[in-house]
């Protein structure tokens, strides 16, 4: 069954990029959302095995968005990859304490999010440099 | 350090109910140079005397009948318990017991009689001098603490700042970096039109971050007093006119009219003609990116009244009195008598006021720290405080120097005419709450849109900056969901073109050769 990524993030210009190097990295269905609400609305409908997402967003912040996915009774577990863009350590530390899995810095390097994408999707190959390296060229790449 | 004379104008306070004593002393200290000296045989008035005076020293008989100067201490030391009293007690009794029992009382010293004259004056020099180090000292404490406390306050709103600038600037440069990455890794996977598309990305990105980086530098230059300001005779007439010429083909492409509507056909201004046609680019971009449908118009009026005074009181003859002088000068006032008001109207009508004038009577009798509150909110707001409707000042009339004071504080005198842009939309609109917080940094009104909707968060802080340079106004009225008027005010060249001339070389804004540069010719 192919994984499900929810991506939240209002600028348009990132939320491409993101997309464009998750899509190429694994074959997973792709829900794409520019604000902290829509995002909530979508990982209750989509169920999805990752959500990556903004901290700094209209309507419902990211970590607004975390609480309600950590006190949620099925969406609880679901490994949730904030990036942001403010970079002191007490960011990451308030991160942390609201319950991520993990956390990248804006601008963020391409390798490391595909890393992070298919480690926490569990669809790492055997050898990750050669799922980094040799990127498989799926052309029939969907999203919903 | 002080010098004696200081010391001799120290007010000092004699209590003893013998008379003879009171001569004494007093001739003493008289003779010794000091000139404030006040007496009381009656100890029963000492509290009053001294609430009254409140001298920098207290002499102070021991041995007096109905109230021993025990009591005096006890009573001073009740009705005053945070002053420092700084009392020498005089008395005839000797012995340990006594002295002991006056210094534990709350006395600095003693001086037995029969008095010895230079030990009297050594011992009231030393505590006066001692007493008024001390304050001196204290005061300066206070005063370093007041700055230490401003200085953390302006060091915290420095490191917001470069919290806010590095977000923003990260985020273009994340889509920059991101898609550079992308081509380069992932070129043979793309089609040629994702490739363009990535490429015009990264060049609007990079446009953004530009932008960004000029409009912060600019601000940074008009901050720091670095910024070059021309000084211009211009016709705002004519550049309203360009303006809409420039806007309509992108207000017709988005469906929406554009409407001039202007009676005068010149209206002069001094100003620098860059700057005010980036002004007024950036208020009709505004208005075009914020309004969906519907359109905008453009007004452009000679204002005579428009200067703004927001009076709190709830006394008659104060606000009447008030009135008829902001009337003479052409301004209006705005009459509340509650001073919540007042925070109220401040923080929620958007519209500029030029003065706060508070009766004091209003104010205190309400007990609600209004100028504490106005000076957090609105630090750059002058203010003046009244009593009875006059303001207190000693040799001038009050009328006179009410009069003075509003022509002073007003950016301009209220009496000069300023040219009024009224750029009115059919937009978004803006909530109240947040029209005093538009002209503020990096402060996005419409959180919903999304980053590439928005500007820099600097567009309007830079208009006014510059608006504010030139002695003008700027500031926004609103109803959210139906649209806002941004309203531009500038000072007119008056007949003569001496007024506003004068006054902006007493600026200091321009040299009288810029300014007959500025108007030759014309």
């Amino acid at each position: 069954m192919r994984k499900k990524v929810l991506i939240a993030e209002d600028d348009y210009a990132i939320s491409l990029a993101i997309k464009t190097i998750v899509s190429s990295s694994c074959d997973c269905e792709l829900t794409i959302v520019k604000d902290g609400e829509a995002a909530w609305q979508a990982a209750q409908t989509h169920m999805p095995d990752l959500i990556i997402s903004d901290w700094n967003m209209p309507l419902m912040t990211g970590e607004e968005l975390l609480k309600n996915i950590r006190s949620d009774e099925q969406l609880g577990d679901t490994p949730f990859l904030m990036l942001s863009a403010r970079s002191d350590k007490d960011s990451v530390l308030d991160a942390i304490d609201a319950g991520v899995t993990d956390y990248m810095h804006k601008p963020f390097d391409r390798k490391t999010l595909i890393m992070k994408v298919t480690g926490l999707l569990g669809v790492q190959a055997q050898d990750p440099m050669v799922e980094l390296f040799d990127l498989p060229e799926d052309e029939n790449l969907q999203e919903s | 350090m002080l010098q004696e004379t200081d010391i001799k104008q120290c007010p000092i306070l004699i209590v003893d109910d013998e008379p003879a004593n009171v001569a004494l002393l007093t001739r003493i200290l008289q003779r010794a140079g000091y000139t404030k000296i006040s007496s009381t045989t009656a100890p029963t008035q000492a509290t009053k005397l001294y609430g009254e005076l409140q001298p920098d020293l207290l002499l102070l008989d021991l041995n007096m009948p109905k109230m021993d100067g025990f009591a005096v201490m006890q009573a001073l030391q009740s009705q005053f318990p945070d002053k420092d009293h700084n009392i020498i007690v005089v008395t005839a009794l000797d012995g340990r017991s006594v002295r002991r029992e006056a210094l534990e009382a709350g006395a600095k010293d003693f001086i037995t009689k029969p008095i010895d004259r230079t030990e009297l004056i050594v011992r009231i020099r030393n505590h006066l001098q001692t007493h008024a180090l001390y304050s001196h000292l204290e005061q300066q404490n206070t005063e370093l603490a007041k700055a230490n406390e401003s200085l953390e306050v302006l060091n915290q709103s420095m490191s917001d700042l470069v919290s806010i600038v590095s977000h923003e600037l990260r985020t273009p440069l994340t889509a920059i970096k991101s898609f550079a990455e992308i081509l380069r890794e992932d070129h043979d996977n793309l089609k040629k039109d994702e490739r363009n598309h990535f490429l015009s990305i990264i060049d609007n990105e990079s446009d953004r971050l530009s932008r960004l980086i000029s409009d912060l530098l600019d601000l940074q230059k008009i901050e720091s007093g670095k910024m070059h300001w021309a000084t211009e005779k211009i016709d705002l007439a004519q550049v309203t006119r360009d303006t809409v010429e420039f806007f309509s083909p992108s207000y017709a492409n988005k469906g929406l009219s554009l409407e001039l509507d202007m009676s005068l056909d010149e209206a002069m201004v001094i100003t620098d003609p860059d700057k005010l046609r980036q002004v007024i680019t950036n208020l009709f971009s505004n208005a075009l990116k914020f309004t969906d449908q519907g359109g905008v118009t453009v007004q452009l009026t000679q204002n005579d009244q428009w200067a703004k005074i927001l009076l709190l009181s709830n006394n008659e003859t104060a606000i009447k009195h008030t009135v008829e002088t902001a009337q003479s000068l052409n301004a209006q006032v705005i009459t509340l008598s509650e001073p919540n008001q007042v925070i109220e109207h401040l923080n929620q009508t958007g519209e500029q006021v030029d003065l706060l004038i508070i009766d004091n009577q209003t104010s205190y009798s309400t007990g609600a720290g209004v100028i504490e509150q106005v000076w957090d909110q609105l630090p750059a707001l002058p203010v003046i405080t009244i009593n009875d409707g006059q303001p207190a000042a000693a040799g001038t009339p009050p009328k006179d120097h009410l009069i003075s004071q509003i022509t002073e504080l007003v950016c301009l005198p209220p009496t000069h005419t300023m040219y009024e842009l009224s750029i009115s939309d059919t937009g978004h609109g803006i909530p109240r709450e947040q029209l005093s917080k538009v002209f503020e940094r990096f402060h996005q009104v419409d959180t919903s849109q999304t980053r590439e909707q928005r500007g820099t968060g600097l567009g309007l802080t830079i208009c006014q900056q510059i608006v504010h340079h030139y002695h003008g106004k700027v500031w926004v009225e609103s109803e959210y969901g139906k649209g806002s008027t941004f309203h531009l005010l500038l000072p007119a060249v008056q007949e003569g073109k001496k007024r506003l001339g004068e006054i902006l070389i007493e600026k200091g804004l321009v040299t009288q050769q810029q300014l007959t540069d500025a108007l030759k010719d014309q």
